[in-house]
């Protein structure tokens, strides 16, 4: 038994070996907030292309910045990439980017979408909508995210958590648009509106809208999709029971972030960098977004998935995304003073 | 191995004049002075994440004032409600079904007794999901509370289900720390004192009240400590409830508001909570020995339950088991189906990531089980105040948040990694940083192991030892190690586990192209896809069981009796 | 019978405990000299086991030096003690602190050096055989009973040929019968091999019965040493006097010196024999076997009783005149239990 022991662990010590080989001819290591399935087959794919391996670390946008504070230049890291335009702008902001030259994003992507100095690239939008009930709420009942502070909508709403980014990015906007006062007093009254104290994930937001719980729902668009393709007949049966609403239309348009990336400023291997960024950026790419993840391209020549044209298109809010780094803060004591948690 | 005994390699008997001349006083005394200088050395190590964390305490914070006018109270009451809760609730849980299964018989008894250990292999933040079902679940419920009786009503039934689903979630998969406290607490209780109360007039039942229980007291207290430095500890599932606690308050003010200021100061209240309560259990532990029974005494004989008491102690026994283990994996198992069935579930994502996962976490548990076991027979080697408080400082890291820890250990290889020494390599991003962040997080667990394993060792066989001519480390070798084998691989086995469920620090410092069971489930979980997250989630479960199980073989007394 | 240079010596050795006021150990002086077994005695928390632990280096004098064979070992002249397994010395402990995981023989076999393996072997059979275990070599310490436990400890402890072997209360665990079968025979064991040896103990049965010289000890300070007999007739103080059962305060009516008198030493005179002794007044008698158990007051030392082991007990009765007087000091320990 002791026997047996002793070689199980020579076995795990052996295992460990392969971590310290040496580096293979061409890699990247990519810094990344976007912990999808789907991001390792698109790596997969560049690396049949290209010949270039690309190596991955998994955490929390702001955790990433901190340990690229902490490795200072001697960081293995040559991209960051996130998924929320607040994380690039912090991450700009810390010194941590490089601009990149390559004029094949410049033409792809609209200047709305990137870093002013080029510092970052979004690589998908995604959109924070309502989600209504259609059978509990009347058309035209729905217009604005400031409108759910209305009193017509107390005990109607959910949402998630204020310490979720998703919320805390829109509030920024919100911020921007009306004021930090109004803003304040938004967040205040829609946490007075919800039917439960904020929990769990945005998909069980769209879940508490089709039981019959709430009527409106703050959630990001493509969960919805999740839930209609997923394998659990009852989640397909909830998203049924929902529809989408763009907010905004007639004003500043929808709350849309943005998931993106930047070349890692002590990076050595900007070119291979690039190469990665252009290679996420084509059109092949980008439309497999729109069908996998369900995020919407940034490229104007991608195509949509069926799902999303049947959402249907809508006016997008084109606030600087330095808005949501800068703001990110303000946004959250706010929603500490409004008592939304 | 080839370990040459280094420690005190003395002439013999020195030649009094060769010595006169040196002032004594200014000399360590040989006792443990390369073994102090060496656990010193090693709390150094383990402190310094913590040292640089509370380097930043002193700065000034921007929003401490605002965080202190808002949410601090909201923090502190959540976190209050859930100590209290879970700790009420795991002694129920965890308590009884160890009195039963030590000392009494009934059908089913044996598989039930190391079954009641199982839920310790789920980690919170996924029992997190499958817990969650129940308030989903009761919406329709919820609606007709509304109607029938008005918002208030509904708000309060909300809230009722939803704190109580979330400290029922946290008691059932963390009673099993207290449940082991107390079978060895049980178990090493003599007979003779029971007996007496029995004697005196106690019906079992008040027996186990007026003397069984003030006995475990220290066992049953560690064990609940160890309960609540879990809950404080706990961020996934917190978060999920809708339940904001200190942790997740760390979290939100460091990476929401940028403050690491306040931040730290929240991970410093929490601390100080921790350090309390540590205090509190040393206390206690410190008077327990003159209250248990000595290691020689004659075991329990086990009463036979027959008919309906059977029948309870087996409920009694189960209950924990189906809430804490079988209900979660049954769930997990029905997602886990539904996804392997469809053609979404074709290959599993990082298979040899895993394998390296599994292989850190295992060479990580042994590496630092046998460092806590010297490190502890160095505290013990020669005890003071100071030693002891080597002991306590290095196991504070249990305390920390994982993710505190994780900057810490990123702050102090960062700093030395600037320094480019010609002789250090690069450590920043490699295995390395990760298995020390796990040493500085879980040293606390074979330490206790160690502790307890040495105290009933006791001091005599390491002074016999020495006379007879073995220096420490030969004694160790010889004497401590083949006697604390038993606790060493339950402590190895147990911290295995816990690597293994780790969430926060595993995600902030893998390096690159490194998946553990725990990050493959939590990112299929954020993205909100529960039923290929369920693969994962089993897994980890599984592989903990085992190690659990195997961990509660080696605890059943080591010697064979006759 | 000793040597010049005594094998263990204490130099003003003192040990203070943190949080006690008084020191454990007080500024002892004391030898142990080849072929001597020394018996420390005293009553529980007098110093004694600290003492015995000074010396096999477990513990650490606060001042003083102790010498072994001549050769400071620690205190403080010395820069680094000596550590306990430098110094050459047996321990038997009081629960025999036998490793629970090896077997008899390699319990034994644990504090010899020799790489030799028949000398090994050879002389674990030697010392099982000393002990009365043969044929007990693959037991565990559990399966052996609580007599042969000790043996063992005692056969390991003596394996190795310590210098100098240290007892601590070895027979305090056993019932009196037990004790008294081993104690003879650890005295033998230990004479045949002329091995030296500091028993501590609190029974002054087992002192009296081992010990070539008894070392009386009391709040950590040296109160009497001297042969058995000498400590048991002629006892310094009332402490040391008690250590061995009853005694007698008599004031010496020439010297006006105190003296201590053993109950059975007592002589009865009747009133109307002679001038010896002191005078008395019988208080109670009580009958136990063979003797009587008589209590009397004497009239020189009003207030004061005295127990005296009387045969004429039954033609005693309270209140009964006369006088005591005592039998001087024997050659030899007549001590029984």
């Amino acid at each position: 038994m002791k026997k047996a022991l002793f070689h199980s662990l020579l076995a795990a010590l052996a295992a460990l070996v392969p971590c310290s080989q040496t580096r293979a001819a061409e890699e990247i290591t990519l810094y990344t907030q976007r912990h999808y399935e789907f991001d390792e087959a698109v790596h997969r794919l560049f690396t049949e292309k290209t010949g270039i391996v690309v190596k991955v670390v998994k955490a929390a946008s702001d955790e990433l910045i901190v340990r690229l504070e902490e490795e200072g230049a001697n960081t293995p890291a040559d991209l960051y990439m996130t998924a929320d335009g607040g994380g690039l702008d912090r991450a700009k902001k810390a010194g941590l980017l490089q601009p990149f030259t390559s004029p094949v994003i410049l033409e792809k992507v609209p200047a709305t979408l990137r870093d002013p100095e080029s510092q970052w690239v979004a690589l998908t939008k995604r959109a924070r909508v309502l989600i209504y009930s259609p059978a509990r709420v009347k058309p035209g009942e729905l217009s604005t995210y400031e409108d759910l502070a209305d009193p017509k909508w107390r005990g109607r709403l959910v949402a998630r958590s204020s310490s979720n980014i998703y919320n805390q990015s829109l509030m920024t906007t919100v911020i921007e648009a009306n004021g930090a006062e109004a803003a304040g007093a938004w967040a205040a009254a829609v946490r007075k509106n919800m039917v439960r104290p904020p929990q769990g994930s945005d998909r069980d937001q769209i879940r508490a809208v089709s039981s019959g719980l709430a009527d409106v729902a703050i959630a990001n668009t493509y969960y919805l999709g999740l839930l209609e393709t997923s394998e659990d007949p009852k989640d397909r049966d909830a998203a049924a029971a929902v529809k989408i609403f763009f907010p905004n239309q007639e004003g500043r348009g929808a709350h849309v972030n943005i998931s993106g990336a930047g070349i890692v400023k002590s990076s050595k291997k900007a070119a291979l960098a690039t190469q990665f960024l252009e290679f996420l950026l084509s059109d092949e790419i980008q439309s497999m977004y729109a069908e996998e993840t369900m995020e919407y391209p940034v490229s104007e020549t991608a195509k949509w998935s069926d799902i999303q044209l049947k959402w249907g298109k809508f006016v997008a809010d084109d606030v600087a995304f330095s808005v949501l780094g800068d703001r990110n803060a303000e946004a959250v004591r706010l929603f500490n003073e409004a008592g939304w948690e | 191995m080839a370990i040459t005994p280094q420690a005190p390699a003395l002439p013999i008997v020195a030649p009094v004049a060769d010595r006169r001349s040196l002032p004594s006083r200014w000399r360590l005394r040989w006792r443990g002075d390369r073994w102090g200088a060496g656990a010193a050395l090693l709390t150094g190590i383990i402190a310094l994440p913590l040292l640089a964390i509370l380097f930043y305490l002193g700065q000034e914070s921007v929003e401490w004032n605002h965080l202190a006018e808002t949410v601090l109270v909201r923090y502190l009451t959540n976190t209050l409600i859930l100590v209290v809760g879970v700790s009420l609730l795991v002694l129920v849980m965890g308590v009884v079904p160890a009195w039963l299964v030590t000392t009494c018989e009934f059908r089913g008894r044996r598989l039930l007794s190391w079954a009641l250990i199982l839920p310790l292999a789920i980690p919170t933040y996924i029992a997190a999901f499958v817990f969650y079902q129940g308030p989903e679940a009761a919406i329709p419920m919820m609606i007709k509370i509304r109607l029938r009786f008005g918002v208030e009503a509904f708000l309060l039934a909300e809230q009722v289900i939803r704190y109580g689903l979330l400290i029922v979630m946290l008691a059932a998969v963390l009673y099993p720390y207290v449940y082991l406290a107390c079978c060895s607490a049980f178990s090493r209780q003599s007979r003779a004192v029971i007996e007496a109360a029995r004697c005196l007039g106690d019906s079992p039942g008040r027996a186990f009240f007026r003397a069984a229980l003030p006995m475990a007291r220290p066992g049953i207290v560690a064990g609940v400590a160890l309960v609540i430095m879990e809950v404080i500890n706990d961020y996934g599932a917190v978060h999920f409830f809708g339940v904001p606690t200190l942790t997740e308050g760390i979290f939100r003010t460091w990476f929401g508001m940028g403050d690491k200021v306040a931040a730290l100061r929240l991970a410093g209240i929490m601390m100080l909570v921790v350090a309390a309560l540590l205090a509190v259990e040393q206390w206690l532990r410190g008077r327990a020995r003159y209250v248990e029974a000595d290691a020689g005494s004659i075991p329990m004989k086990r009463l036979p339950l027959r008919g309906g008491k059977a029948i309870l102690a087996l409920l009694a026994c189960f209950a924990p088991v189906a809430l804490g283990f079988l209900f979660p994996v049954g769930r997990l198992l029905h997602w886990a189906g539904l996804h392997l069935l469809s053609d979404a579930g074709s290959g599993f994502p990082a298979g040899m990531a895993l394998v390296r996962g599994l292989g850190l976490a295992l060479a990580t548990a042994f590496v630092v089980t046998a460092l806590a076991a010297l490190f502890m027979y160095a505290v013990r080697l020669r005890e003071s105040r100071l030693r002891r408080a080597l002991g306590r400082i290095a196991g504070m890291g249990y305390a920390t948040p994982g993710a505190v820890i994780a900057v810490g250990v990123l702050v102090v290889f960062g700093t030395l990694d600037r320094f480019e020494l010609p002789l250090l390599p690069l450590v920043s991003g490699t295995l390395f940083v990760i298995a020390f962040a796990y040493m500085v997080r879980f040293f606390a667990i074979p330490l206790q192991f160690t502790r307890a394993g040495l105290e009933r060792i006791g001091k005599p066989l390491e002074e016999a030892s020495r006379l007879l001519g073995h220096p420490p480390l030969q004694t160790f070798l010889r004497v401590d190690l083949p006697l604390l084998r038993a606790p060493l691989i339950a402590a190895g086995m147990l911290l295995f586990v816990d690597i293994l469920k780790e969430l926060p620090l595993t995600l902030i410092l893998r390096p690159a192209n490194f998946e553990t069971l725990a990050t493959t489930a939590y990112s299929l979980a954020s993205e909100a896809r529960l039923q290929a997250c369920a693969v994962p989630a089993l897994l980890i479960i599984a592989v903990g069981a085992v190690g659990l199980l195997f961990m509660n073989r080696w605890l059943q007394p080591p010697l064979k009796n006759e | 019978m000793s040597d010049r240079t005594p094998l263990l010596s204490f130099h003003a050795v003192t040990r203070h405990y943190r949080g006690n006021r008084h020191a454990a150990v007080n500024a002892i002086d004391l030898d142990v000299y080849r072929g001597e077994i020394v018996a420390l005695i005293g009553e529980s928390g007098s110093g004694k086991t600290s003492l015995l632990r000074l010396a096999a280096g477990l513990e650490s004098p606060d001042g003083g030096e102790i010498l072994i064979d001549g050769r400071v070992v620690a205190g403080g002249s010395i820069a680094r003690e000596i550590p306990p397994e430098s110094r050459h010395l047996g321990l038997v402990f009081q629960d025999g602190a036998l490793f629970p995981h090896l077997t008899v023989e390699r319990n034994v076999a644990y504090g010899l050096t020799t790489k030799d393996k028949k000398t090994r072997v050879d002389r674990i059979a030697a010392c099982l055989e000393l002990v009365g275990l043969t044929g007990k070599e693959k037991r565990f310490p559990h399966e052996l009973s609580g007599g042969e436990r000790q043996r063992l400890a005692l056969a390991r402890a003596i394996a190795p040929e310590p210098k100098l072997l240290l007892l601590d209360e070895p027979f305090s665990h056993l019932d009196p019968a037990l004790r008294r079968k081993l104690r003879e025979e650890i005295r033998d064991i230990l004479q045949r091999l002329g091995q030296t040896a500091l028993l501590v103990t609190h029974d002054p049965e087992d002192a009296l019965a081992i010990a070539s010289r008894v070392v009386i000890i009391d709040g950590g300070n040296l109160m009497q040493t001297g042969t058995p007999a000498e400590v048991y007739r002629r006892p310094a103080n009332q402490y040391c006097a008690e250590r061995f059962g009853p005694a007698n305060r008599v004031i010496d009516r020439e010297t006006g010196e105190e003296t201590w008198k053993r109950p059975e030493d007592a002589r009865w005179i009747p009133c109307d024999v002679a001038n010896e002794g002191d005078p008395v007044v019988i208080e109670t008698i009580r009958e136990m076997g063979a003797i009587y158990e008589v209590r009397v007051s004497p009239e020189t030392q009003p207030g004061e009783t005295w127990l005296c082991f009387l045969k004429e007990g039954e033609i005693l009765k309270p209140g009964d005149h006369g006088r005591v007087a005592w039998r001087g000091t024997p050659d030899r320990v007549a001590w029984k239990s």
